[in-house]
């Protein structure tokens, strides 16, 4: 099946959306949200090679 | 097949439905989406390249310690075992990514109205997962460097000849591998309220009930691994511990059940296709379960442990939910997904050929090992044949039953009857309000939920 059939394939909706600064504070906010949960599993894991550290 | 198919499969449905449920536009951070997606090739590779290689005559063969990487064995394993590790470092990372992107999905972009406990179960399942997996994945890539550090760069955490002890190996796995079952689990286990609450035209029933429930099991989830060490040796206070917190998880998890069952109980029931697959899971899960209460006794666990009985458990508890799951899902969202509804007929002759064929793979394994058949031994007694060669027969039917699968979906995909917005009748949410198949970005406009 060519590409252009698949329906699924149509962002036409050019629908009006949220505001640009609004979209703009949202992905500070995601941006950040990341980061942090990125950082505990960071610290997850370098706190369980610091426990058993050799002596 | 755990960290390569089903838990990918699972961030699959997580990536495409969790924007649609929620009245979002995409996930809230794309670009790591798409890393998480592309990482996945590469560790697939990671994994098999060892065995293909020694298929050349290079090297010695692919990774020889199962899944659980068991020190001393896998330290002293061939080079299979540090693609392995590797692969498992790529694969930690995919899902870490995947997961930071579905919490931040869902705390930052819900609909205005949808407030946490209006949230599809779905997305709740999802969410208490990826904080699981966020929790524990780490500790796993611990474990995995210190056994590289082991293998090549002179230390001895798990070689008790150098003051290490293989021991620790099997908590810090098990930490993980605990939490994994309910990672795996979780997601389908919000997705059946959805597809039996359809098929039974009423509410689901108990939201609050289950959503607590999920917290609950993930709670006790991350406090109970060593029973999974019954067998390796343990302080009689350890084991009574263990055994216990295990047990407990059968009270959120029957809540749970109840919950189903009050769902579907004098609703307007439909068998559709999803819907067989859903009730299939909850009678065939519930063996797993119960078998898992058996194994949970510290005390009858030897008996059970190393022997076919667990073996079967873990099937009758990771199909069911993990594969059965899933094709529920698939064959729930497929009109969804493609625009046209799916073949129903080749649909239930998928459904009673994998129950059948499922059935008869495992269900023997109960037999042979309350028997006394040893696991992850190559070769058994003579007496232990005859329900062998049946469980084998039975896998047969079970891989055949995907090919139904397999050509029903290319057939979904090339053409069918039309799906509307609303595939199914009594289908509610807000993934049902937009056209399928659902074009992208679909909520730019956000729906005001009331």
């Amino acid at each position: 099946m060519s590409a252009d059939k698949m329906s699924m394939q149509s962002p036409h909706d050019a629908k009006p959306g949220l505001d640009d600064a609004e979209w703009a504070r949202r992905r500070r906010a995601n941006v950040r949200l990341g980061l942090l949960f990125g950082g505990i599993a960071l610290l997850i894991f370098l706190a369980s090679l610091w426990k058993y550290r050799p002596l | 097949m755990i960290f390569a198919a089903l838990m990918p499969a699972a961030t699959g449905f997580a990536n495409w439905m969790i924007p649609l449920m929620i009245g979002a536009p995409d996930m809230a951070l794309p670009r790591l989406n798409n890393w998480g997606f592309w990482l996945l090739p590469p560790a697939a590779i990671l994994l098999t390249l060892p065995f293909s290689l020694a298929l050349l005559g290079i090297g010695d063969g692919a990774i020889a310690t199962g899944w659980t990487f068991y020190a001393p064995l896998s330290v002293q394993g061939g080079m299979g075992v540090d693609f392995a590790i590797l692969a498992v470092h790529i694969l930690g990372i995919s899902s870490i990514m995947g997961s930071i992107n579905i919490i931040v999905t869902i705390f930052n972009m819900r609909a205005p109205g949808m407030t946490m406990m209006k949230l599809p179960l779905f997305c709740w399942g999802w969410l208490i997962t990826a904080f699981l997996l966020i929790a524990t994945l780490p500790v796993l890539a611990g474990a995995v460097t210190m056994l590289l550090t082991d293998r090549h760069f002179g230390t001895h955490f798990f070689d008790a000849a150098g003051g290490g002890d293989p021991i620790l190996f099997q908590h810090l796995f098990w930490f993980f591998g605990h939490p994994e079952v309910y990672i795996l689990l979780l997601p389908v286990w919000g997705l059946v309220p959805h597809v039996l609450s359809t098929f039974s035209r009423k509410p689901t029933y108990g939201y609050k009930a289950q959503v607590y429930s999920y917290w609950a099991i993930a709670g006790l989830g991350v406090i109970v691994w060593a029973h999974h060490m019954f067998t390796s040796g343990m302080s009689v206070g350890g084991q009574i511990y263990f055994m216990y917190v295990t047990m407990a998880i059968s009270f959120p998890l029957a809540v749970l059940f109840f919950c189903w069952i009050a769902s579907v109980w004098r609703g307007s029931l439909t068998f559709e296709t999803p819907m067989l697959f859903a009730l299939g899971f909850l009678v065939l899960f519930g063996w797993g379960g119960l078998t898992g209460l058996a194994l949970s006794d510290a005390a009858a666990d030897p008996q059970y442990h190393n022997a076919y009985f667990l073996v079967a458990h873990f099937h009758y508890a990771f199909y069911p939910s993990a594969v059965m799951g899933a094709m529920a899902a698939v064959y729930y969202w497929l009109p969804k997904w493609t625009g046209h509804m799916l073949n129903e007929t080749l649909g239930k002759w998928h459904f009673w050929v994998a129950v059948i064929g499922f059935n008869i793979t495992f269900i023997p394994q109960f037999f042979v090992g309350l028997a006394g058949m040893p696991r992850r031994i190559p070769d058994y007694p003579l007496m232990f044949a005859e329900w062998n060669m049946i469980s084998s027969i039975g896998a047969f039917i079970l891989g055949a039953s995907h090919l139904i699968f397999v050509y029903n979906v290319v057939c979904n995909i090339r053409g069918g009857k039309k799906a509307e917005a609303r595939a199914w009748e009594g289908a509610e949410g807000l993934e049902w309000t937009v056209p399928s198949p659902a074009p992208y970005h679909t909520f730019e406009t956000p729906p005001e939920i009331k």
